[in-house]
């Protein structure tokens, strides 16, 4: 089928368990995140998107490179994402503006997960939608305490 | 940017353009584009049935199936049920003329209501209204024309059986992979509109299905109110002409007068004698709908088209003149997918920043194109 993707071996699944907010799914329930997931290439230099849009969707890095950065600060303070990592995971848990930018730095393939995707997700597959929400927390209350420690602004997340 | 900033007036005249070519085009193809619409109408309504199952463990696959499957032998029974009866009644309705029975009637009732109002209304130029009474015996023609064309209807509504049947096999396809069918069309957005798109893409999605699953609640409650009313009042098949009636109202003021004049037909032929019946009749109608206006509707479906009732009337027409009784019925929902791609495109082309990032990229793909060109 045209858009199918099928039930066989997608090699998608593996990199998918190698992503942290995913590391306690089995593969059945990666094959459901799968089908939520959308997959976007981005030019080297390509903007993902801009500090103030409307945050709709978490993106995790497939292959290549992405900066985040904050408008008001210097060229030199960004963070860096590769393949495996994801940001924008705010846009998840609440309907607020990006606080950063991202721009692809090398070819990049993303795979965005949107919020209304995973609400009904959390609704539907309570079971997946929790591990990943427990998976999120831990990974926000890692880089807040990181921010605490190196006495940044816990906003800059 | 806002979300629910108004559409100007070029988004409004290319929306209603494109309607009209629209429905120009779906002329030829109307065995399709009716099945497709119904079984979209279809999906809203058994999405949420198809969802429980999901969510007390059935596959997609499986639910979606059992909840069609059931539905096709729930009305493979209702057919079987219904179908000798109907036949039968076919059959007889040339022989003993029932159809110009229902217009002669209706007529009938018209003339004694006129010869009411000349009574009751003495200033009424009784004149005028006689001879509008007695012009060319117009009640006998259109109850001939009833006759005649009768089989001729009976025949076209058969027709469309073949293509009525793809509508349970298009909402399984559509209950299954409707949603990989919109991440395979998600992937022709350019990455600068993609976030933008979809938001705007979920939020039609959700105001569609709470219209459609509005308009069917709305319709079952309506086909209740008039079939228990038409019952006590007597009147012959009352459920059924509930329902049809509930389903013409679907068609924005035109349907509301044609469902009112069958209310005449039926109610003036059961009781030809007792006119005060009809009139008892066409006052619970218009009770039904004073109901529906004020509470069940806002209760159901609310004014989700938002469309200014002078626009809708004015749209009526214009499908009517462009594409018949076709262009009636599917004006509406043809002008509500119009109305949402035009707004989706008027907000993501007046967005310079979104046209800017999607002519960066553009560049970008051109430089590197470009790349190694000159010497």
């Amino acid at each position: 089928m045209l858009f199918s993707l099928g039930k066989k071996k997608n090699p998608r699944l593996a990199q998918l368990k190698g992503v942290s907010l995913f590391n306690d799914l089995k593969l059945s329930q990666l094959r459901i995140v799968n089908s939520l997931l959308h997959e976007r290439n981005y030019l080297e230099s390509e903007l993902i998107f801009d500090q103030g849009d409307e945050g709709q969707a978490l993106y995790i890095v497939a292959s290549g490179k992405v900066r985040t950065h904050r408008d008001n600060q210097p060229e030199d303070k960004f963070v860096e994402f590769g393949p495996g990592d994801f940001f924008g995971e705010l846009a998840l848990l609440e309907d607020a503006p990006r606080s950063t930018s991202a721009r692809a730095v090398e070819d990049t393939v993303l795979l965005a997960l949107f919020r209304t995707e995973f609400l009904a997700l959390l609704e539907l597959h309570s079971s997946i939608g929790s591990m990943i929400s427990y998976a999120l927390a831990r990974d926000l209350s890692r880089k807040l305490r990181k921010a605490i420690v190196s006495n940044e602004n816990p906003t800059n997340l | 940017m806002s979300d629910n900033q108004s559409s100007g007036p070029l988004v409004w005249l290319g929306t209603v353009l494109a309607t009209c070519i629209t429905l120009y085009l779906f002329q030829g193809i109307l065995w399709l584009v009716v099945p497709i619409l119904l079984s979209i109408i279809l999906y809203y309504v058994t999405e949420p049935l198809v969802y429980r199952l999901t969510h007390h463990g059935w596959s997609r696959e499986s639910a979606a199936g059992l909840v069609m499957g059931g539905l096709v032998l729930l009305l493979l029974a209702i057919t079987a049920v219904t179908l000798p009866r109907f036949a039968s009644k076919v059959t007889t309705w040339n022989e003993q003329k029932i159809i110009s029975n229902y217009v002669q009637h209706g007529a009938d009732f018209v003339e004694s209501t006129l010869r009411t109002v000349e009574k009751y209304v003495p200033f009424i130029d009784e004149y005028m209204m006689s001879k509008a009474r007695d012009n060319a015996n117009w009640d006998e023609q259109l109850a001939k024309w009833a006759a005649d064309n009768s089989s001729h209807t009976i025949m076209g509504l058969l027709h469309w059986i073949p293509s009525l049947l793809l509508i349970p096999y298009l909402t399984y396809f559509i209950l299954v992979d409707g949603s990989q069918f919109k991440r395979f069309l998600v992937r022709a957005i350019p990455n600068a509109y993609f976030e933008k798109s979809l938001l705007l893409l979920h939020r039609i999605d959700d105001q569609v299905r709470r219209y459609f699953q509005g308009l069917m609640a709305l319709t079952v409650i309506d086909a209740a109110c008039l079939g228990i009313g038409l019952k006590l009042m007597g009147i012959s098949g009352a459920f059924v002409l509930g329902l049809v009636i509930a389903v013409l109202s679907w068609i924005p003021y035109v349907g509301s007068i044609v469902g009112c004049l069958l209310v005449v037909l039926v109610a003036a032929t059961d009781y030809a004698s007792q006119t005060w019946m009809t009139y008892g009749a066409v006052a619970l109608f218009l009770g039904v709908r004073l109901l529906d206006d004020f509470v069940f509707m806002p209760m159901t479906i609310g004014r989700s088209l938002q469309i200014h009732p002078v626009v809708t009337v004015l749209m009526i027409f214009v499908g009517g003149a462009v594409s018949g009784i076709s262009g009636l019925l599917l004006v509406m929902p043809v002008l509500g997918v119009m109305m949402v791609l035009g707004q989706i495109l008027g907000q993501l082309a007046t967005n310079d920043r979104l046209t800017a990032r999607y002519q960066f990229r553009k560049a970008l793909l051109r430089a590197r194109a470009q790349k190694g060109l000159e010497a």
